[in-house]
């Protein structure tokens, strides 16, 4: 084996990917030539320092936006996903009418008669403990058929038991907050999440938090209502304006479909920009765009005024 | 006992919710971290993260089971980050027509390069690699991130990348020979 051969495999032989053969003749070299030991100490320790680099961890502020943005993403689709199968359902239920009547009246007995099995015999799952409320009253929902033909006797399916529970505290308690920014994002009520959006914006104020301001920049970007993402970004704009909250104001900008919505980012970015908040070169071009092709008279002539004005 | 990413896939693809942000919390890490270290800019490793996570979600379905998840996660983490340096024109650091030669190496004096005892570990050191990096094509970057920060087999990045495994050796010993020369370069300046 010459040099050049013997130090194009260097790489090859630390990732230990070389075969028997080669790999002796390769030791075999390394052993008889300083040159070559001399390169493949320098890789070792190059290796070595990028093993060390690699064992850097993730911001965790990063990651938990990051998780926060997805999931916003996915409960808007997992909300357009049920609406279109009720559709579904609604229409198909005007076909096949007996024989659906049928299996659906007998595969409704069964799902009572296992509810009721649960309900009464199965030890009450734990839930959030607030220290408010003991009732013990426990709600069945989400039922997901896996298996809803009762031809063979028996069905398959997956539900949620929910307990209810009470909370009564200062909109500060961190506890309290926690609850209402996990409705913010998950709860299907788009006036639950209203509310929760208000006492949250109420103690916001007062005292910004990091994570719910994530909520909240997850929300007026992905929620698929757009009263939700109009007052999540309301709350957002009386936050003192940085980074973050400039890029939200202008992807809502970019690409919110509903006017209002986009009304409400503009003004945002325009107090942001007066407030001295830096627009970088991508910034100013989608502002650009925006003078070019939005439908909207107002959000264009801010578009302007903003570029003006910078 | 935990589910398998099998059963995990299984359940999502029959609507449960829980099973799939269980599924994504697995990786999401794995594939922030590499994003964020493909593109150097958390805004970027966020967007990279969310449109991966997205096609996750979109295609689950159509999941084949015929490889591990995770070789096929890191399949379109890689698609991701490689197009979109492409799609938003940002990777302005290395020459396209250095893909697959050694024109970057050859046109370093040899009187630059430090000798192997002048590899010093220190502190700054993650930064001069990430700066390092950037002088890499996609392609070398993504494979070198894949092999040295995933520890995955040239095998299977070949899979995740949709390649051979000659073009992977390819690639990784010009990342390699690219990148000792850059930080021997840093250190002297």
């Amino acid at each position: 084996m010459n040099h050049n051969e013997c130090k194009e495999l260097i790489p090859f032989y630390l990732y230990e990917e070389l075969d028997s053969e080669r790999k002796k003749l390769f030791e075999d070299h390394i052993k008889s030539c300083k040159d070559c030991t001399s390169e493949l100490e320098s890789y070792k320790n190059l290796f070595a320092d990028i093993s060390e680099d690699s064992k850097s961890s993730i911001d965790p502020k990063l990651l938990l936006e990051a998780r926060l943005e997805l999931r916003g993403f996915l409960r808007a689709q997992q909300n357009k996903v049920s609406f279109s199968n009720n559709i579904k359902d609604f229409i198909s239920s005007f076909f096949y009418k007996p024989v659906g009547l049928a299996a659906s009246g007998f595969a409704l007995f069964l799902v009572g008669w296992f509810l009721g099995y649960m309900v009464f015999n199965t030890p009450v799952i734990e839930n959030i403990k607030t220290g408010s409320d003991n009732s013990n009253q426990v709600r069945i929902q989400n039922i997901n058929f896996i298996d809803s033909d009762p031809s063979d006797g028996e069905v398959e399916f997956t539900f949620e038991t929910v307990q209810s529970d009470r909370m009564k505290g200062n909109v500060n308690d961190i506890e309290l907050q926690k609850i209402l920014t996990y409705a913010v994002l998950n709860e299907q009520n788009p006036g639950t999440r209203l509310n929760s959006i208000n006492v949250i914006n109420a103690n916001q104020i007062q005292k910004p938090d990091d994570e719910i301001k994530s909520t909240l920049i997850a929300v007026a970007k992905f929620d698929n209502n757009p009263g939700v993402r109009i007052e999540a970004l309301k709350s957002l704009n009386k936050l003192p304006a940085d980074e973050e909250i400039k890029n939200t104001l202008i992807y809502v900008l970019l690409n919110d479909t509903s006017a209002g919505i986009r009304i409400e980012a503009i003004n945002g970015l325009a107090n942001a920009s007066k407030t001295g908040i830096n627009l970088n070169q991508k910034d100013l071009t989608s502002l650009r765009d925006k003078i070019q092709i939005d439908k909207n008279n107002y959000i264009r002539f801010q578009a302007k005024n903003i570029i003006k004005e910078y | 006992m935990a589910l398998s990413d099998n059963e995990l896939i299984i359940n999502a693809n029959n609507g449960d919710v829980i099973a799939l942000e269980e599924l994504i919390y697995r990786y999401d890490k794995m594939v922030l971290r590499l994003a964020l270290k493909y593109t150097g800019d958390s805004d970027d490793a966020k967007d990279i993260y969310q449109e991966v996570f997205i096609r996750v979600y979109k295609s689950l379905a159509s999941f084949q089971f015929k490889s591990e998840f995770s070789t096929w996660l890191f399949r379109i983490t890689s698609n991701v980050c490689i197009s979109f340096k492409r799609k938003y024109g940002k990777q302005n650091h290395f020459s396209l027509n250095d893909e697959d030669n050694s024109g970057y190496i050859s046109a370093i004096p040899e009187d630059e390069v430090l000798s192997p005892d002048n590899l010093v570990v220190n502190a700054e050191h993650g930064e001069k690699i990430n700066e390092a990096l950037n002088t890499l094509s996609p392609n070398q970057k993504m494979s070198f991130l894949l092999k040295h920060y995933e520890g995955y087999k040239i095998r299977e990045i070949a899979e995740m990348m949709n390649c051979k495994e000659g073009t992977i050796k390819k690639y990784l010993f010009e990342a390699v020979r690219k990148l000792k020369i850059q930080l021997e370069k840093n250190y002297e300046s």
